[in-house]
């Protein structure tokens, strides 16, 4: 091929477009799927986040209607007036294996204040006159009103309410506190979601001492060291690598956040947190969510892939259509009159160049064949001068 | 005989001896040495530029030397 040629030149310039126009899809597409990966993490936190506040807002409003029950009952209220713990005992136990079997796994009672010991608790009978002294004691003591919400305990976490028990002149006889622990959401979600949760708890916020004791009562490995800020309360998995954060737990945005996406064999998965916030409003913890966009992300792929080979398809039959094009209408005819103009310069007086378009080159083809018509004429002229002589 | 007359001769033999096309080769030589090989005949003179344009288009289009 000669490379001066404007041919040769139009294919380079054509050739680095394609392959700049195949970069530019290739390049797109990966800022896409990149992108789409991070639109599903963060669908992934924000979702699960918004599941997680359903059914915490749905098993509040269930303790809430149990315990609305359970005063409606005057036995066991005149039995907690006049602090019979026996009485109360007989009368509400055999209530806890169906409200355990529901999920409420806490239940307790609460003398007033301002002793506001633990008068009974129904999932531990045999431990009763300690002082929790926590934020929802303080704080239903305060308003006599229910509070709800998240608690952090010292060695774990669950959603309780605590409501004031009146008498029946209106006197506070002490409060009744019904609590379910996050194992259950978290499957939840998981079977709703099909993503992985790990519920992580900041330090801070948590009992060494305790959190050792009741790993060893629960049997469970004493995970306290694995991570440097926070513990791992529970998790849907039993695969340990899913959980991997860096950061301050309190520093969690509000909506939750994307950490990253990750690949694990041929899986492809997104991770993401949301915080969670106790009835005090502080960060205690947050609930790590891994999602597996394996699906999606080889259909992004799939989809990339053909894009991919379209537009590559497209680009060589363009570059293939126009060569084809500027062959037929440009240089195929430029070199009839280049091979015109050297056949004639040669002795080749008869052959006329045959025009039969108006565009640019039919112009130039009519240009030369006036030409060599004159330029017949002017040899003819001199050749019958040169006789004559 | 002039020695363009010769190289003129030498052409149209090379052509024939190599079956070529004799318009097109006449043509190419003639535009590379500013020449019509037509009006080239025995009384032709010597131009000792022209000659050596002429040996170069020859060894130029037929790859011979003159």
């Amino acid at each position: 091929m000669n490379y001066k040629s404007i041919q040769a030149k139009v294919l380079i310039a054509l050739v680095i477009c394609g392959v700049l126009g195949t970069g530019c899809v290739v390049g797109l597409m990966h800022y896409f799927t990149v992108e789409n990966s991070k639109a599903l993490g963060v669908e992934a936190a924000t979702g699960s986040q918004k599941l997680f506040t359903i059914l915490e807002a749905r098993e509040i409003s269930k303790m809430t209607a149990v315990s609305d029950a359970l005063f409606a009952n005057t036995q066991v209220r005149d039995a907690f007036a006049a602090k019979d713990r026996d009485r109360l005992l007989a009368l509400t136990a055999p209530l806890y294996p169906q409200l355990k079997s529901e999920g409420i796994t806490n239940w307790m009672f609460h003398t007033p204040e301002p002793d506001m010991t633990v008068f009974l608790r129904l999932h531990n009978p045999a431990k009763f006159g300690d002082h929790l002294n926590r934020f929802f004691d303080k704080e239903v003591a305060r308003t006599h009103a229910l509070v709800s919400g998240n608690e952090l305990a010292r060695a774990g976490f669950a959603v309780r309410i605590i409501r004031p028990v009146y008498d029946s002149k209106g006197a506070v006889t002490g409060y009744v506190e019904l609590g379910e622990e996050l194992d259950p959401f978290m499957r939840a979600l998981k079977s709703q979601t099909g993503n992985e949760y790990g519920l992580l708890l900041n330090k801070k916020f948590v009992d060494r001492q305790f959190w050792a004791d009741s790993s060893a009562t629960w049997k469970r490995r004493d995970n306290w060291d694995d991570h440097a800020g926070f513990v791992i309360e529970g998790k849907t998995t039993a695969n340990d690598n899913i959980i991997q954060f860096q950061g301050d737990l309190a520093t969690i945005p509000e909506q939750g956040t994307v950490l990253e996406q990750y690949q694990d064999g041929a899986s492809h998965f997104v991770r993401g947190i949301f915080p969670i916030r106790d009835a005090a409003g502080n960060t205690v913890g947050a609930m790590f969510v891994v999602r597996d966009i394996s699906d999606v992300y080889a259909a992004m792929r799939r989809t990339q892939n053909i894009l991919l080979g379209l537009t590559f398809v497209s680009l060589v039959g363009g570059i293939v259509l126009l060569l084809l094009l500027l062959n037929h209408f440009i240089f195929k005819r430029l070199q009839r009159i280049l091979t015109a103009a050297t056949r004639l310069v040669g002795g080749d007086f008869e052959t006329p160049i045959r025009t039969d378009s108006d565009d640019e080159v039919g112009k130039l083809e009519q240009l030369f064949e006036q030409f060599r018509n004159i330029f017949v004429s002017v040899l003819a002229e001199m050749s019958e001068a040169q006789t004559k002589k | 005989m002039s020695q363009t007359y010769d190289l003129k001769m030498l052409i149209e033999s090379t052509i024939t001896a190599k079956g070529l096309d004799a318009t097109d080769v006449r043509g190419k030589i003639a535009l590379k040495a500013g020449r019509l090989l037509t009006f080239i005949n025995p009384t032709t003179p010597d131009d000792p530029a022209g000659v050596e344009k002429l040996k170069q288009a020859i060894k130029d289009v037929l790859n011979i030397s003159a």
